[in-house]
């Protein structure tokens, strides 16, 4: 037996033709969210069972090696916690508004949204993209762009839509965006994702932007709505050279722990 | 054709219950990128060939909401440069397998950064999470090849010459 390479003919036509799908896929010719949504109805069901299956042997493991209660009461408690820090987010944000529209003597009256809550149940195999899957979707009124939220803020964008899960596109992965505004100085700018964080850009050099000030969401991009809590910068970076600062912002969102998310389906 | 059928449908397994389990584990865990011990797998032991690989990517994308011919392109890629590489050697040897793997790994993620620039700037990939996830990506290589291996032996002496590389004399 002897080897010779495989037909060349036969690769050039797959590389061709990977590169063609690609190049209509990346310039927006062609959508695939189809071929992603049936994939995730072909996926969901399965995924789901075994999330299912995988949750009861933790919880086995958890709830009878470990003390129940102290656990139920912890869970019960951290609920409190991320509802409450929540709230609180929103009260900063209203307060700030407050003091705007006073100025103003209007009143703008807040859009009301409908969630529909929905638990992480796969992360993306591949290491070079981050995306979460959750098990809701085109059933329970889920759509493509809706923004998906946690108690804390902003967790991301729906990017796919199957029958009974979703993708999301999470705001710390590279290639999403988000606009933004900052909560006190009310500088709007947009928030990228850069793998583990996020960073602001499109801040002129003479803004003023201080460490620990919180970033909500602007409204302005037409998926999210104005005012959900976004993060808080960690650290400006002002070169000499350049004309934009450079922000690092920490989500607010503990990735490490999101378990459950809510996805606002509008009014 | 059964046993190409049956090969992606075993990539789509494993990159299954590896996409449910990531989500039990800490968001910073990486991933091993069991889909590039698939297509080594399918480099290194003909008659699976190119369109395996290519199909591979192809699941790997719509599994993880990469754009779409991204994976496919990087794995294809990826297969022509390992099945050259291996050209002469004994090829269905574990340990190549696993000396193989990480960088595999690396070069599949490098690929599909340069080719994810060519559309725009963005943020670059954190070179300790490529290499953390290279690392285990080599820790599951073993594994992975001897299922692999016990899965598809029922399909063994069957398959397309015309993919395979081999010319019998």
């Amino acid at each position: 037996m002897r080897r010779r390479a495989p037909k060349r003919a036969l690769i050039v036509v797959l590389v061709l033709s990977s590169l063609f799908f690609l190049s209509l896929n990346l310039t927006g010719k062609w959508d695939a969210g189809w071929l992603y949504g049936a994939f995730l109805t072909i996926t969901g069901p399965p995924q789901k069972a075994l999330n299912w299956a995988e949750k009861k042997v933790e919880d086995l493991f958890y709830s009878y090696l470990y003390l129940v209660n102290l656990r139920e009461e912890n869970r019960r408690l951290k609920e409190a916690l991320k509802r409450l820090t929540y709230e609180r987010n929103l009260l900063l944000e209203q307060v700030e508004e407050l003091k705007r529209l006073r100025r103003l003597l209007k009143f703008k009256e807040r859009t009301k949204l409908r969630m529909v809550p929905a638990e992480v149940v796969a992360l993306s195999p591949e290491p070079h993209i981050r995306t979460l899957v959750i098990d809701k979707g085109s059933t329970d009124g889920l759509k493509e762009g809706m923004p998906v939220v946690a108690w804390e803020g902003v967790v991301g964008r729906i990017l796919h839509v199957g029958q009974r899960t979703s993708m999301v596109l999470p705001i710390v992965e590279r290639g999403s965006a988000v606009s933004v505004l900052l909560r006190s100085s009310r500088t709007r700018a947009i928030l990228e994702g850069e793998g583990k964080g996020c960073r602001l850009v499109y801040i002129p050099r003479d803004k003023e932007v201080r460490e620990g000030e919180g970033v909500i969401t602007s409204g302005l991009d037409g998926i999210y709505p104005k005012g959900l809590p976004v993060g808080r910068v960690v650290k400006v970076t002002r070169g000499s050279r350049r004309f934009f600062l450079e922000v690092e912002v920490a989500p607010a969102v503990d990735f490490g722990k999101l378990e459950e998310v809510m996805v606002l389906v509008g009014g | 054709m059964r046993r190409a059928l049956f090969f992606v449908f075993l990539c789509w397994v494993y990159l299954f219950i590896e996409g449910t389990a990531l989500a039990f584990l800490p968001w910073d865990f990486p991933p091993p990128a069991l889909a590039v011990l698939m297509v080594l797998y399918a480099a290194l032991n003909p008659p699976l060939g190119p369109f395996e690989a290519l199909s591979v990517g192809l699941v790997a994308d719509l599994l993880s909401g990469a754009p779409f011919g991204l994976g496919g392109l990087s794995k294809l890629l990826l297969f022509l440069a390992l099945r050259r590489f291996a050209y002469g050697v004994e090829m269905q040897r574990p340990l190549l397998f696993v000396l193989l793997a990480f960088p595999a790994s690396l070069a599949d993620i490098l690929l599909q950064e340069a080719v994810l620039l060519l559309g725009g700037p963005r943020s670059p990939i954190d070179p300790l999470w490529a290499i953390a996830s290279s690392g285990l990506t080599v820790a599951l290589a073993w594994p992975v090849f001897y299922l692999t291996r016990r899965a598809l032996r029922p399909f063994e002496g069957k398959g397309r010459e015309v993919f395979s590389g081999l010319v019998r004399e």
